[in-house]
């Protein structure tokens, strides 16, 4: 009760004292099938009373109306610890201050205010759980907002299962024991006598395994922080995560569950919403059926595509399993990711185009196992298509261009489901982000103006085709606004959505006797975004960079002028490169940066070089040529 | 050779046969068209009441987000009962019907338990342009609110015509409130009242920059009852002094601080004390020892915790923290008023006419040294007597014991928000590499500027991520980093005190450095690119900035004359000078930036000031090699 601050980490304005989960399996005698059941418990201390909303709890469940697996949360207990006049005061949390609430069709949220919290409060809660899920028990997550002295996890699997247990996240020492713990299961359950009868009494018996009881134990554990370029915060913690390999009951034979990708993929093929449902793509009605036939390969995979993206609405719903894929779908026009890919793919194997799903875990939504597969870190499934020289990724519940993936795809890697030709590919191929400037200025006695270009390609156009044109102008105006020029006349010309915006425009500004012209106005890196120190995060980018920008200057013979210098300078590993180069021929002189960055993820030690390459461009791209009368 | 015929594909193109969209489809202002709308808002008795509406729509782009998302509130005291929408294409064929079953029906609240819940839908993914057949009906079993009605709910919206016909069948009498509205056409039947208002041909409006204020777009009205009931307690609305009752009968009974143990807070006030010493005591007290929940559940979406549950849990929302600051000040002999705001930086006042439910937050408020303190009871971090953009300078409904009276809170003036910085500049010749020594303060709402005050509570590290993070030089090593004791009162001060360098910090120009001054001076206004307004100009909140600059200029080098400064205009002023010196130059820069309304024809002359700020700020300082 006396402690003042965390010792590991004196900044810290609460921190976790102690946490605590026991996992143990238990046989349900009604839904005839193993549950596991955890007991969980936290300790917490807030030094500091502005932090006092660490009381706020919330704990959600997954529990989709209409569904029979289920997961049930009891026994909340929860007490609070004050240090009033030398002696400790406790106080009960009561049953009736923890409130649930179905927030939608999935998801249900109990919560809790725990009460009396003040400077060098501690606060303790405890809850039950049991839970059908067994296929990945629960993930054990040691890291958190806060500090944690000790985060302990001791789970009891018996002999029938077996589990692959992956240790991800930031590393941190663990320690870990192992023991062999006998257990007996006691059922009783209804006598069936088939063809839907039920018999009068019960069958009993008990079954004794030879279990596996582990426990591991972290301790002094940092808190997450929060950095800009980090997008998969899931993925950094430090936790354990389960995927169920196989299980083998008394008197029945191994049934493999996963295990890695080979195992994994089979499984999936043979899955009744996800591999049979390939052979599904006869749907389409007769007339339609002709005019595809009659197209050559190239045309049929444009022709389908849009033919799937125009037929059926996207519910919003991800996914990479579907029961409804082909007939149901078509006709009711409208489904989730999973509805509208694998009825893409569905269809392009009808008209013998080599399709198969790729399966993976959107942005934001963390990265899949290299190794170890897991059911629920997948949330997304695309169509990717083999031709002899390359592959095309699709993705039918978007509104893009073909090959254009939604940003939210360039995650990391996919696995691709094939009988034979199963792997892993790179959802970031071919994802490129490129602005390209033209420049034209004329210098006058009077003036300075620029007669200018720029083209925004892929990703750098992707973000701005959701406008009409008037509004689009008006935005890019804005964005070029803030520059010593005043804009003049600007106007789109044509563009492609997710392939091509281009602007022209004209800039213009008053001639003094002496000017500091900076011949990178804009389009390229002008201000570093890395700015901190220090990095704990994977930087990572959803695709390759490209800033190009080009200005000319012709200026009055009798003018004095002062260049820049050229220079060029490169990332290690070839992971980026910048050149600024200043050249002058008959009265024009021409400058020139360009800037790559050729690689979507920095690891944290690349993190030093990254931040000076990009200041260095940002100083470089700053850079003024002096024109004097 | 067998000759096919085939049955040609026609593709059908997404405009209108009709024709009657035509002359909608060319204009790039337009986002939807409400084509017929009918409200019909039923009052059966003084609690109940149903609301229903129907109408159809064309929707042009995706930017009319209210009419693709349709999202119907509910909760203990409203049940949607009925809904049905069909979406047809442009020729009028249905694409698609949902009911009340279809809807997503979501619980949703930041806090800890609340009733309120939404059914909603989102209409993604049709092509457009597409109509929408919508109507549904709400039940009301409590009568605090009734809707108001607003047609043209969002930008880009064209009203061809939209209807609100209330039906008075309690015969209660109805209050209403129109704004750029005629008054309604009433009808008698034989024992009730029918009002109904129309509006024509409304034209789409988009928001000015300047000017959030609703009533300078559309037309709406506002209605109220006289006499209502919520729940178990019924009151009469048609003074503010009569409401006011209303919610003081809600807070009856739940400020006894009998039996509870307030034993360290009596230590701590003594008699002598004068009320601004006892009521700053108090407030710290909330501040160390409770903390903001939100729990809304029935009637309790108006009415406070007692004062003996916030003590014991040590947490209430608005309205149980601030009965209970009101409850423990009495104890002590000051003064003090619940009263009901509507808070929120941009949030309207109550009006003083129209007495309605309109406010979203309750604070305390107390008179000392002849002045209306305000007390922000849910924030642990609020300077004592602070106010700020989330509540001054607005009315407020004071509940005493006859009742409810408005009254106005404060407002700071632009030379009390005022941000003053001060620089120290080193230059190293060799590498261009900085030093800087920056000394900043914030006074007045200047406080809530990039997050001050939130950051000023955060611990050291995350103290000094918030000043990297947001200075403008770039990968700068900060090397040390301050900040000086908020100072508490109606005008706070706050500040610290930052020394970083950063190598290539000056740009080079032949032979030259330059010093950007927009790294140091920033009016934090953007630059005015439109050429008009539509609408008055609005600024709210006025400020004001000081800065100096001294400039260590390095050995060879001798700073360029620059022009000095000096700007008065009805929006504002601007002052800058040079002052060269042996081996420095210091630059002094004062820029004020008015509260006030303008008139259409004054936009020129404002955007003038504000642009020539912005252009000025963005001079370099150019240093000169002795040759």
């Amino acid at each position: 009760m006396e402690l003042s601050e965390c010792e590991f980490y004196p900044n810290a304005k609460s921190m976790k004292l102690g946490e605590m989960g026991f996992l143990e399996f238990r046989f349900d005698d009604d839904s005839k099938q193993f549950q596991y059941y955890l007991d969980y418990s936290a300790r917490i201390k807030v030094f500091d009373v502005t932090d006092a909303s660490q009381g706020d709890i919330k704990i959600r469940l997954y529990q989709p109306e209409n569904n029979f697996s289920v997961e049930k949360v009891y026994g909340f207990k929860a007490n609070v610890y004050n240090l009033v006049n030398g002696k400790v005061e406790k106080q009960k949390v009561e049953k009736k201050e923890l409130f649930s609430k179905r927030i939608n069709d999935y998801w249900i949220e109990l919560s809790v205010a725990i009460p009396n919290i003040q400077a060098g409060t501690i606060f303790e809660y405890s809850y039950k759980k049991l839970s059908d899920f067994t296929y990945n028990l629960t993930d054990w997550i040691f890291q958190d907002d806060i500090p944690v002295a000790k985060s302990s996890f001791t789970y009891t699997i018996p002999e029938y299962f077996k589990y692959q247990q992956n240790f991800l996240g930031n590393t941190y020492n663990v320690e870990s024991e192992s023991s062999k713990f006998e257990e007996t299961f006691n059922y009783s359950v209804a006598n069936n006598l088939g063809n839907g009868q039920f018999g009068v009494g019960v069958q009993r018996g008990s079954i004794t395994s030879q279990s596996t009881k582990t426990t591991v134990q972290m301790s002094n554990i940092m808190p997450l922080e929060d950095e800009p370029y980090s997008v998969n915060r899931s993925d950094i913690p430090s936790r354990i995560e389960f995927q169920l390999v196989s299980t083998s009951y008394p008197n029945q034979p191994t049934e493999v569950v996963a295990g890695n990708y080979d195992k994994f993929n089979a499984e999936l093929l043979s899955r009744t919403d996800l591999g049979s449902v390939m052979k599904k793509g006869g749907f389409l009605p007769k007339e339609l059926d002709l005019e595809i036939q009659s197209l050559g390969n190239e045309n049929r995979i444009a022709f389908l595509y849009k033919h799937i993206q125009k037929s059926i609405k996207w519910d919003g719903f991800k996914g990479y399993l579907s029961s409804e894929v082909g007939k149901i779908t078509y006709n009711n026009g409208e489904g989730s990711v999973s509805d509208i890919n694998l009825t893409l793919i569905a269809l392009l194997r009808n008209y013998d185009i080599e399709a198969s799903p790729v399966i993976f875990s959107t942005r934001g939504n963390g990265t899949i196992h290299p190794v170890y597969p897991s059911y629920d870190e997948f949330d997304y499934v695309i169509a990717a298509i083999e031709l002899p020289n390359q592959l095309i990724l699709l993705d039918a519940s978007s509104s893009l261009p073909l090959g254009i993936l939604p940003l939210k795809c360039r995650n990391g890697k996919g696995w691709l489901v094939h009988h034979n030709r199963g792997r892993m590919i790179d959802l970031k191929s071919k994802s490129i982000y490129s602005v390209s400037s033209t420049n034209k200025c004329q210098i006058s006695d009077e003036k300075v103006s620029i007669e200018a270009n720029k083209t925004f390609k892929d990703y750098a156009s992707l973000s701005r085709s959701k406008q009409d044109s008037i509004s689009m102008v008006e935005s890019f105006k804005k964005e070029i606004s803030n520059s010593d020029f005043s804009v003049l006349n600007v106007s789109l010309l044509d563009y492609a959505v997710g392939e091509s915006t281009s602007y022209d425009y004209s800039l213009e500004a008053e001639m003094a006797d002496e000017i500091y012209f900076q011949p990178i106005l804009d389009g390229t890196v002008l201000e570093n975004p890395f700015k901190r120190e220090k990095r704990t995060s994977i930087i990572d980018f959803p695709y390759n960079q490209s800033y190009r920008v080009v200005t000319q200057v012709n200026y009055p013979k009798d003018y004095k002028v002062e260049l820049p210098e050229s220079t060029r300078f490169n990332l290690p590993d070839k992971k980026g490169s910048f050149s600024y180069s200043v050249s002058q021929t008959d009265g024009v002189i021409t400058v020139i940066s360009n800037l790559k960055v050729s690689a979507k993820e920095f690891g944290i030690n690349e993190y030093p070089a990254l931040r000076q390459f990009y200041q260095l461009v940002a100083d470089k791209n700053q850079e003024l040529i002096v024109f004097t009368k | 050779m067998i000759l096919r015929f085939y049955f040609l594909f026609i593709v059908v193109v997404s405009f209108d046969l009709n024709g009657q969209f035509e002359k909608y489809l060319g204009r790039s202002d337009i986002n939807s068209v409400l084509l017929e709308d009918v409200t019909v808002f039923k009052i059966y008795d003084v609690e109940s009441s149903e609301k229903t509406r129907s109408y159809k729509a064309l929707i042009l782009n995706e930017k009319a987000s209210d009419l693709r998302n349709l999202v119907l509130h509910y909760d203990q005291f409203r049940t949607v009962d009925f809904f049905d929408l069909k979406v047809k294409n442009s020729q009028g064929i249905e694409l698609d019907r949902f009911k009340l079953r279809d809807l997503n029906d979501y619980g949703y609240t930041s806090g800890i338990a609340s009733d309120n819940r939404a059914k909603h839908i989102s209409l993604e993914n049709y092509d457009y342009p597409f109509i929408v057949e919508v109507e549904y009906s709400i039940r009301n079993n409590g009568s605090l609110f009734y809707p108001a009605w607003m047609p043209q709910r969002e930008e880009g919206m064209l009203v061809k015509e939209s209807k609100l016909i209330v039906e008075d069948v309690a015969a209660n009498g109805i209050r209403y409130y129109p704004v750029s509205l005629e008054d309604p056409l009433v009808r008698d039947t034989v024992s009730w009242k029918k009002y109904v208002w129309k509006v024509k041909d409304l034209e789409p409006y988009q928001y000015d920059r300047w000017n959030s204020r609703l009533e300078d777009y559309t037309s709406y009205v506002l209605l109220a009852p006289f006499n209502f009931k919520m729940g178990d307690y019924s009151g009469k609305m048609d003074s503010w002094k009569s409401f006011g009752s209303w919610i003081g009968e809600l807070n009856a009974d739940r400020s006894s601080l009998q039996g509870l143990d307030l034993s360290e807070l009596d230590s701590m006030i003594t008699s002598d004390m004068g009320d601004k010493e006892k009521t700053a005591i108090v407030y710290h007290y909330l501040q160390n020892h409770t903390r903001y929940v939100s729990i809304q559940l029935g009637i309790g979406g108006w009415q406070p915790f007692p004062v003996s549950y916030v003590h014991q849990k040590k947490y209430g929302d608005c309205k149980a923290l601030s009965n209970y600051a009101v409850a423990l000040l009495d104890r002590y002999g000051v003064k003090a008023y619940y009263a009901l705001i509507n808070a929120g930086k941009y949030a309207s006042t109550l009006q003083e006419g129209f007495p309605s439910a309109h406010f979203n937050h309750a604070v305390a408020l107390v008179a000392l040294d002849g002045d209306t303190t305000l007390l922000e009871c849910t924030s642990q971090i609020n300077p004592f007597g602070y106010s700020g953009t989330f509540t001054s300078n607005r009315n407020a409904l004071l509940i005493t014991e006859e009742g409810g009276t408005l009254v106005k809170t404060k407002k700071c003036l632009p030379e009390e928000n005022l941000q003053s910085t001060n620089y120290q500049l080193s230059i190293g010749t060799n590498d261009r590499s900085i030093a800087v020594e920056m000394e900043r303060t914030y006074e007045g709402i200047a406080i809530e500027e990039s997050r001050f005050l939130s950051n000023y509570y955060e611990n050291e590290q995350e103290n000094r991520e918030w000043f990297t993070d947001g200075n403008r030089f770039g990968s700068i090593h900060l090397s040390d980093f301050q900040l000086f004791p908020v100072e508490e009162g109606r005008i706070p001060k706050g500040g610290y005190l930052a020394r970083f360098e950063k190598s290539g910090g000056v740009r080079k120009a032949g032979s030259r450095l330059l010093i950007d001054q927009a790294n140091f001076f920033d009016c934090s206004l953007d630059k005015i690119t439109t050429d008009s307004v539509e609408r008055s100009i609005r600024i709210p909140y006025g400020f004001s900035q000081q800065d100096s600059l001294l400039i260590n200029v390095p050995e060879g080098f001798y700073p360029k004359s620059l022009e000095e400064v000096d700007v008065e205009t009805p929006y504002g002023k601007f002052h800058k000078k040079y002052i060269p010196s042996e081996g420095q130059l210091l630059i002094v820069r004062n820029f004020v930036f008015y509260d006030g309304v303008y008139g259409v024809e004054q936009f020129e002359g404002f955007k003038e000031f504000v642009n020539n700020v912005i252009s000025n700020d963005r001079q370099k300082i150019v240093l000169l090699g002795n040759t």
